[in-house]
Order: structure tokens, then C-alpha cells, then sequence
């Protein structure tokens, strides 16, 4: 699976593996029974350090997503896709919260910021590479004469 | 913990001025240990002082419990090193270099530093005078790693090399102290390290700033914004020490070390302050709020 970590962010590294891991098991790319690298070889390929990772692991098995196989590592377990659909919605939840607590703390009106999230919602529905030429088309409107 | 490098005191004076000033720091096996700090703050002497190269004019340090300069020689079999310019014989090739060094060490050597050459790509019968410098780099860490050590000590190791190798470079940080393995490394680019380091710490003019695991650190400190109305909120007790204060306007911001949550909560709900808002801070903006703060409890 591929992992997008940003030291940018106010989520900690550990929470952002652990997040990620959780959608890919809620969105069905790693099944139950997967393997999942080792501390070692997923602290080098994201370049992280492997307490970082070792931690990132020991949440995701106290929430029930993996857990150890003699001699094999880690697996995802068999309840992994329920209880990942749940959390997944818990942290959605909480990052939608903190976005709607700031842009109530900014003195946006209610009615500003149901504008802004129903255009952000319409925004993110829309597949990437439509995204993408819109923009373009938008940013050169004088090239095509 | 189990500590591998032990710094008690230790301090180094040029021409009367404290380069290193009576500097303490535990540095606990398998960890990746960010030594970070402008130029001249005392990151190279300190570094100097571990490999035994330079002699401490008070205080001493230890790595796995031998004195780095009465036990200096001993401990460069269990040290691997590399220097902030690493300097080899240029006319030889990559792989007479290796034989060269091989001399000095027990047998196993050679074995290790071909597979290492092999493994960062670099080949054997190109003069070292032609290589980039990036694997001019990488040939001075396969010399720090042949001999297996315990212990790797890195000066500024990224410094000038592309953004590719210096991940590779990093990323195999991280394989070693997997292993048990444990490094210091020095840098002025903070940001890079942010990802893979498990401790830092910041030094200033040969003064320990602050030290601990990044999470220690990013928990200590915290930049409080807000909006106030009439007179500035008072700052009395509201954190052990205060790094910044910005007032422009109506709006105020502090950075604060080690904050006191209880008189941060009536802050928050006084009257007159609205927007209030708290955020943790990247280890880049710790290194200048300390910068600017001057200190605080190391």
C-alpha cells in the first residue's frame, strides 16, 4: 500500500500511519489475513523512525485491525473491515469537527460556512483529473483563440 | 533506558570563549539522535570531543561506558565516523580505499564495505577523484559502517548531497537503528530530520538549549493566538517560561515552554479574549522560538 506522510501537519506521524492503514482496510485494499511489513521495512521505506512505527503498530492492534502471527509479523485480522469502517467514520468525524470549531472561532456566519462545506463537499466528489483540466482550462482562457 | 553515550559537563574553550559549554546529554541505544544548532552553536567540537579526537577541557563523555578520550583508540573499533568534509586518498579507486582501510580493522572488513559499495551503487575501480559528490559521500559512510559498529556518529552528513541521496542516506539511518544500532547525527537542516529522529537536541553558542524525544519536545511547547479587547491578557504564570510574545493590534501570540494548563484555561475563557486558539509547533519553529527565548530548563 502507499502511505502519504506530511511532517507539515498537526496530526503526528504515528497518527497519520495509523489513519492510513485504517482507510486502506475500511476501503478493502489490504484483506484479512494480509501481512503487513515489518517495523523495519516500513520505517525505511517511509523514512520514519521505527518507534515511530512500532507505535503506529501498537494501535492498530489494541484497535483490533491487526495482530501478530507467530514468526510471520502482522496481520490483518478477520473483524479488521468492520471495526476499520467504523473508525474511519470517528476520524472523519473529529477532523470535520476541528475544521467546523475553527471556522466558527473565525466569526464566519453560519450560512458562510454551510456555503463553503456544501462547495468543498461538491469539490472533492469530483474524480482528480476532471479537477485538474478545469482548472487548466480556467487558468489559460486566452490561449485557445 | 539504556543509555550508550553518556555527556557529563562537558565543555571545550578556544582562546578563553566556551565553544561547548558544560553540556549534559543521555543518549539511550537505538535512537536516532538529532544534534541540531546554527554554525558555530557546537555541534562539530562536540563531535570531535566523542571520536577522541579533541580533548575536553572539563566534564567528560562516555560511549558504551569507555572515557572517549583516556579510551579513545579502544573505541574507535565499536565507532564508525564520518566527518563533515570526509578527505580520502583521491588517486585511489573506490575499491584500493577499501583494501587500504581494511588494514586497520579485523578481518570482515573488506567483505562488508564491498557489500555496501554494492548496495549504495558506487563501483569499485573508479578513482575517487571522479566520483560525485554524493557517492563520494556514500563511499565515507561504507567506511563508518564495515566495521560494524555500535555506534555511528554523522557531521552534517547530508549536507550537499541531492534530495534523492539523502533520503536513500536517511532511510538507511533508519534500517540501522532498527538493528539496535545507535546514531547522532548533526544537522542545521532541521526540517529533515523531523521524520526520522527520535530525540533532539538543540544547542545554541555551546549551550544546551532543550533536549528529549521529539514527542517530549513538541509536548513542552505550545504558541497560544488570540483576540483580545482592552488591555493585553496578563502573562504572570501562565507557563514555566515565555519564548515569544507578539502583539499587533488586537491580536496576541505567545510561545510558551512547559505552559500551565489551569492558568491557561481561565485565559482562555476571560472576557475580552475571543479567538483563542492553540497549536503545537515544528521542531524548525521550536529551534527559533528557543532561539529567541534564549534558553529555558534543558
Amino acid at each position: 500500500m502507499l502511505f502519504h506522510l506530511s511532517t507539515d501537519s498537526p496530526v503526528p506521524i504515528y497518527e497519520q500511519i495509523v489513519g492510513q492503514i485504517t482507510f486502506a482496510v475500511a476501503a478493502g485494499d489490504l484483506e484479512p489475513g494480509t501481512l503487513i511489513p515489518s517495523v523495519r521495512d516500513l520505517a525505511q521505506q517511509l523514512v520514519v523512525h521505527p518507534n515511530t512505527v512500532a507505535r503506529a503498530v501498537q494501535i492498530l492492534e489494541s484497535n483490533g485491525l491487526v495482530t501478530p502471527r507467530r514468526g510471520r509479523g502482522m496481520e490483518v485480522t478477520a473483524e479488521a473491515p468492520q471495526r476499520a469502517l467504523r473508525q474511519r467514520r470517528e476520524i472523519i468525524q473529529t477532523r470535520l469537527r476541528q475544521a467546523f470549531r475553527e471556522a466558527f472561532a473565525s466569526h464566519l456566519s453560519l450560512d458562510e460556512i454551510r456555503q463553503l462545506a456544501l462547495e468543498e463537499l461538491e469539490l472533492a466528489r469530483l474524480p482528480l483529473p476532471e479537477r485538474d483540466t478545469t482548472q487548466v482550462r480556467r487558468a489559460t482562457p486566452r490561449e485557445t483563440p | 533506558m539504556d543509555p550508550v553515550i553518556n555527556i557529563r559537563e562537558l565543555t571545550k574553550r578556544f582562546r578563553g570563549r566556551a565553544v561547548v559549554d558544560h553540556l549534559n546529554l543521555v543518549i539511550p541505544r537505538g535512537s536516532i539522535y538529532a544534534l541540531l544548532g546554527d554554525n558555530g552553536a557546537g555541534k562539530t567540537t562536540t563531535i570531535r570531543m566523542l571520536t577522541g579526537l579533541l580533548r575536553p577541557d572539563a566534564g567528560a563523555a562516555f560511549i558504551l561506558g569507555r572515557h572517549c578520550w583516556n579510551g579513545a583508540v579502544p573505541l574507535r573499533r565499536q565507532l564508525g565516523y564520518v566527518p563533515e568534509r570526509p578527505r580520502f586518498y583521491d588517486w585511489m579507486t573506490v575499491g584500493e580505499l577499501g583494501w587500504f582501510t581494511a588494514g586497520f580493522h579485523a578481518s570482515g572488513f573488506i567483505t562488508r564495505y564491498r557489500e555496501l559499495i554494492n548496495h549504495f551503487k558506487v563501483e569499485e575501480h573508479v578513482a575517487l577523484q571522479h566520483l560525485s559528490k554524493g557517492q563520494y559521500a556514500k563511499v565515507g559512510l561504507a567506511l563508518a559502517l564495515a566495521p560494524d559498529p555500535e555506534v555511528l556518529i554523522l557531521d552534517e552528513p547530508t549536507s550537499g548531497l541531492d534530495l534523492l541521496v539523502r533520503r536513500e542516506f536517511l532511510s538507511s539511518m533508519v534500517g540501522l537503528a532498527s538493528e539496535g544500532r545507535t546514531i547522532v547525527i548533526s544537522s542545521h537542516q532541521i526540517a529533515e530530520l523531523e521524520r526520522v529522529a527520535s530525540h533532539a537536541a538543540f544547542l545554541s553558542q555551546g549551550k544546551l538549549l532543550l533536549s528529549g524525544t521529539l514527542e517530549e519536545i513538541r509536548s513542552r511547547l505550545l504558541r497560544v493566538r488570540l483576540r483580545f479587547d482592552g488591555t493585553p491578557p496578563e502573562t504572570n504564570g501562565i507557563a514555566e517560561k515565555m519564548l515569544e510574545q507578539e502583539v499587533s493590534g488586537r491580536q496576541w501570540s505567545v510561545t510558551l515552554l512547559d505552559p500551565n494548563r489551569n492558568a491557561l484555561a481561565n485565559l482562555h475563557y476571560h472576557s475580552g479574549i475571543s479567538d483563542y486558539e492553540e497549536s503545537t509547533l515544528t521542531l524548525e519553529e521550536v529551534y527559533c522560538a528557543l532561539l529567541a527565548g534564549k534558553g529555558g530548563t534543558p
